[in-house]
């Protein structure tokens, strides 16, 4: 891609127009036809010799050039016209993801240079920083519950990416939390990152377990992408207090040490743990095709810190077929409005286990709690598994697993609403470390917790919502169960 | 203002057709549990435990004046050593379960004692006043020294109390939680006086001790001659007392200096100096507690 050839094309193009005009013919060649050209052009071109001979980043302030230099390192590596303009893409392309400008352009023009060789290129990139302090405020849903939060956010905080940011929340589960990380790109690269960071949070579980939940904790944290997915691997020291025991809170047999009241006090944790997911559905909130896989580990008691010492596995999935459906709606004036949902079948399942590695019970913080909208609907929120009346006190191993049938709407199949079919099931047991496989898999088929049901969800664009109509089949005694209507409000469903 | 009466709403009652709405049916089946909660059959008594003398007794003194009243009081109970004051609607051991699940604390302890005609009072409301007036005094004065004597005196406070009181904690947030209890110490000290000297805490505690040794004279109980007179809850409060500082380990480590040693020992050797309450202390011991 000369300098001349490009001239040569912008020319014609020009000519063309006047043509057009001069003969009073419209139209003038639309965005696609110039583009088509281009890529002819750039087909053309792509094998010839070229070399990126200089780099210039425009329009930093903040941004170290060290940093900058590391960035743009790989931008030099090729030798035809090809291999440069895509090197100069990824770099734009990395750039803008770092999300610390606005944003990128990109110049790239014969060099200017005297002593240039022949077929050398010099680029230009145009940056634009985005403003370095960001405060927000806000109100949030999530899994459900809700909150306001604010938040301080500085971008860019030593001119190498890192990104400082302090929260603060008050909601209904979490009625207080505070946050605080500082991250930073490792090797430049967007895609991986590594943060310190610090929290405290007051969690309020009076509403399933008759107690309030202090966790204060520091930890590291990297985060990058690999072939097969997003890992996530952290190291988080917890001192967790559980206090403000109801004073109807459960009671037990001091040797059965399950109970709330005898959860209470100090804990310790060290742990290491690392999260993979991968990702491959169309929607994480409401997916029409694709799979998702989540594996969870996490090692307590690392180093000799700590009193809690534990390995605990999670592990959840869903796939989502698509029948029918993609043909064109149109309205009554013959426009398109939108594309048919077709049904929707998707099938999900989750399971976990927890095994203590020293003769302690886990905490009830530590240990697995289900039932719910978002996971077994037709229960209660934590209602299923053991429970001493009306706390719940969760348990060390579980499954779960669910089948949706999702169907359109009739006369409302271009409305973000959908009809929903449902069947739930899972159960919830105490483990202890060393119970043999045949008397576990006893335990976790002995009571299962099924439902089933129908009703219509709602896909706004942040959570989901879902008003169902839940009957349950099968419990095991004292699970909280609702027969009749109930609502979910969140993000990651079952 | 008061309220201006509302109407009593109407029942609606659900067409019959509709009936099915309800569900009744369901669930169709009902598994057995996937944990049976069990109960406690008697009620137990929650505390800070095991003592320095025996497994049984608790090493605090509001724990073991409760223990020993509750067996005066002829409750069969069990002991639980949870050292977790958290376990407590008021953050403070100790506490009374009794089945089915009914938590009570202070107060509601003796409530309950008296709703089931277990509690053991005295003859006359005068002696009753009076025995309170002992019990504020023992509360208050020995109660000041015994907490200046466990978290104050450095040696006690490092070596013996800490680890009693947060050694079920993982370190290091234990030494953060007996830190912050030696501060509250000091507070709940100096709420009552400006300045926190030792020679005046200990001179009080005396001055209790010479009293109390006045009253109980050669008597088996404080308030009462005669043989079959039953303990109260004075003799119960005094016993806890007398029988923490009595069992307070003596660190006999030469390494530390005499003077130290000394102070640590200040409260222990005051009582010493009343044979007729170590003699008592020792026979409350055996009579009620040992096992």
């Amino acid at each position: 891609m000369h300098r001349d050839e490009i001239d040569r094309t912008s020319c014609t193009l020009m000519e063309d127009d006047k043509a057009h005009n001069a003969a009073g013919v419209p139209p003038p060649p639309s965005y696609e036809e110039a583009a088509f050209r281009m890529f002819g052009l750039l087909n053309a071109t792509a094998s010839q010799p070229a070399h990126l001979h200089s780099l210039r980043v425009l329009g930093t302030e903040r941004t170290r050039e060290s940093f900058l230099k590391n960035v743009t390192a790989s931008t030099f590596a090729g030798m035809t016209v090809a291999d440069v303009i895509n090197n100069v893409q990824d770099t734009a392309e990395k750039l803008q993801r770092l999300d610390i400008f606005d944003s990128v352009n990109v110049i790239l023009d014969t060099s200017r240079d005297p002593f240039a060789a022949r077929d050398a290129l010099d680029c230009v990139l145009q940056v634009k920083e985005k403003s370095r302090f960001f405060l927000k405020t806000g109100t949030e849903i999530g899994n459900g519950e809700g909150n306001m939060n604010g938040s301080i956010t500085i971008r860019n905080a030593l001119g190498g990416a890192e990104m400082l940011e302090t929260s603060a929340s008050f909601g209904t589960r979490n009625s207080s939390a505070f946050q605080f990380s500082l991250s930073r790109p490792v090797n430049a690269s967007p895609d991986a990152r590594v943060d310190i960071n610090a929290h405290s949070v007051v969690r309020n579980n009076m509403m399933f377990s008759s107690h309030e939940e202090l966790a204060r904790g520091v930890g590291a944290r990297f985060k990058g992408l690999s072939n097969w997915g997003y890992h996530e691997l952290s190291y988080d020291v917890s001192w967790r207090t559980i206090d403000r025991v109801a004073e109807h809170g459960s009671l037990r047999f001091f040797c059965m040490p399950c109970s709330i009241r005898n959860q209470a006090g100090h804990t310790l944790k060290s742990s290491i743990s690392h999260i993979f997911f991968r990702d491959r559905r169309d929607d994480s909130l409401l997916p029409t095709k694709g799979y998702h896989l989540r594996l969870t580990q996490e090692l307590a008691g690392v180093g000799s810190l700590g009193d809690t010492k534990y390995f605990k596995n999670e592990v959840e999935a869903s796939t989502s077929h698509q029948f029918g459906g993609g043909e064109l709606l149109h309205d009554e004036d013959g426009n398109i409005k939108a594309i048919a949902p077709g049904y929707v079948l998707t099938l999900s399942a989750r399971g976990g286990l927890l095994a203590t590695l020293n003769d302690k019970e886990a905490s009830i913080t530590d240990r697995f709690m289900l039932g719910g909208p978002l996971s077994i609907r037709g229960f209660r929120t934590c209602g299923v598994g053991p429970r001493d009346k009306k706390d719940s006190l969760g348990g060390d191993a579980y499954w779960a697993t669910g089948l949706s049938l999702i169907t359109p709407l009739p006369k409302l199949a271009d409305k973000p609403l959908r009809g929903h079919l449902f069947v739930n099931a899972g159960t919830l047991i105490p483990w202890k470390t060393g119970t043999s496989a045949a008397d576990t898999a006893q335990a976790l088929i002995r009571s299962p917790s099924v439902a089933t049901g129908f009703g219509i969800i709602y896909h706004h664009s942040v959570a989901r919502l879902e008003l169902n109509f839940c009957i349950p089949l099968t419990v095991a005694r004292g699970d909280q169960f609702k027969r009749g209507f109930q609502l979910g409000l969140g993000l990651n469903f079952m | 203002m008061s309220r201006p009466q509302l109407p009593a709403l109407p029942t609606i009652e659900l067409p019959a057709f509709l009936e099915p709405l309800k569900l009744k049916g369901f669930p169709l089946k009902t598994y057995p549990a996937t944990l049976e909660p069990e109960r406690p059959t008697k009620p137990q008594l929650y505390v800070f435990g095991p003592g320095w003398e025996s497994k049984n007794t608790s090493f605090d003194v509001d724990c073991l004046a409760m223990q020993i009243y509750l067996k005066f009081c002829s409750i069969d109970f069990d002991i639980v050593q949870s050292n977790e004051p958290y376990a407590s609607p008021k953050g403070k051991l100790p506490f009374l379960v009794v089945p089915p699940d009914h938590c009570l604390y202070g107060e509601q302890i003796h409530h309950w004692l008296q709703k089931h005609e277990k509690q053991k009072k005295l003859e006359n409301t005068e002696q009753e006043s009076e025995a309170q007036a002992f019990i504020t005094m023992i509360e208050k004065k020995l109660g000041a020294a015994l907490l200046f004597t466990l978290w104050l005196e450095p040696l006690n406070a490092s070596k013996l109390t800490s680890d009693k009181y947060f050694g079920d904690v993982a370190r290091p947030i234990d030494k953060l939680l007996a830190y912050r209890k030696k501060e509250e110490v000091v507070q709940s000290l100096l709420i009552d006086r400006d300045v926190l000297i030792r020679e005046e805490i200990y001179q009080a505690a005396a001055e209790t001790l010479s009293a109390l040794s006045v009253k109980l004279g050669t008597n088996e109980h404080f308030f009462g001659s005669n043989l079959d007179r039953h303990p109260t809850l004075v003799d119960a409060f005094a016993f806890a007392y007398f029988h923490i500082i009595l069992a307070l380990p003596q660190i006999t480590d030469s390494e530390i200096s005499k003077e130290e040693r000394q102070q640590a020992t200040a409260l222990r050797n005051l009582l010493l100096n009343h044979s007729n309450l170590t003699q008592y202390t020792k026979k409350m011991y055996s009579t009620w507690l040992k096992q």
